[in-house]
């Protein structure tokens, strides 16, 4: 599927995100995708 | 998974950090494997422990997307035992989406949070009745049936 703009702001490393969600006291949206 | 809508943005931002992992990229099927991941979009809402609170597969147009997400975050709490912000989560999806496939699953789960909050109130089998009225060919109408047998 052709890649459309999102403003939503993606980060793709698992476990930097867990630490910022420890951080933040937030949970995590996890979406695995296929770009093509 | 792609939303150009703000307002979908918006509404992830007010609960998690939004996490992308490309199937196609060898170096993530150590963790597509440890996950499970057979289908996509594969979506899942995580504690920062790492636990799965909530999962669906599938495309959803955004305003499904958003009530299917209030939803996951009205469970992730319900797991949690933060019953307020759980119940805060459903009533939104009742009030916003109340059309939506989600629905249902909100009006059920609303009951429940209420009464896991305060288990001599009549919450549950009110809300069940709600679910009844409003969602009457629904899986959780279904789910609440073992109230409707005769006693």
């Amino acid at each position: 599927m052709q890649a459309v703009a999102s403003s939503i702001p993606w980060q793709y490393d698992y476990d930097a995100v867990l630490e910022q969600a420890r951080a933040e006291r937030k949970f995590v949206l996890l979406d695995v995708f296929n770009p093509g | 998974m792609t939303y150009p809508q703000a307002w979908v943005a918006q509404a992830i931002a007010q609960y998690a950090i939004p996490l992308q992992i490309d199937n196609s990229k060898s170096e993530n099927n150590q963790l597509l494997h440890r996950i499970h991941h057979i289908w996509t979009p594969d979506v899942r809402i995580l504690h920062y422990d790492g636990f799965e609170l909530y999962r669906w597969d599938g495309f959803l147009p955004p305003s499904e997307f958003a009530a299917r997400l209030e939803c996951a975050v009205g469970m992730a709490y319900l797991r949690l035992k933060r019953f307020d912000e759980a119940e805060k989560a459903y009533v939104d999806v009742l009030r916003r989406f109340s059309t939506s496939y989600a629905a249902p699953e909100a009006q059920y789960y609303l009951g429940v949070v209420r009464y896991r909050r305060d288990p001599d109130s009549d919450e549950l089998l009110t809300q069940w009745a709600q679910l009844r009225g409003r969602y009457p060919a629904s899986e959780y109408r279904v789910k609440q049936s073992f109230k409707e047998l005769p006693d």
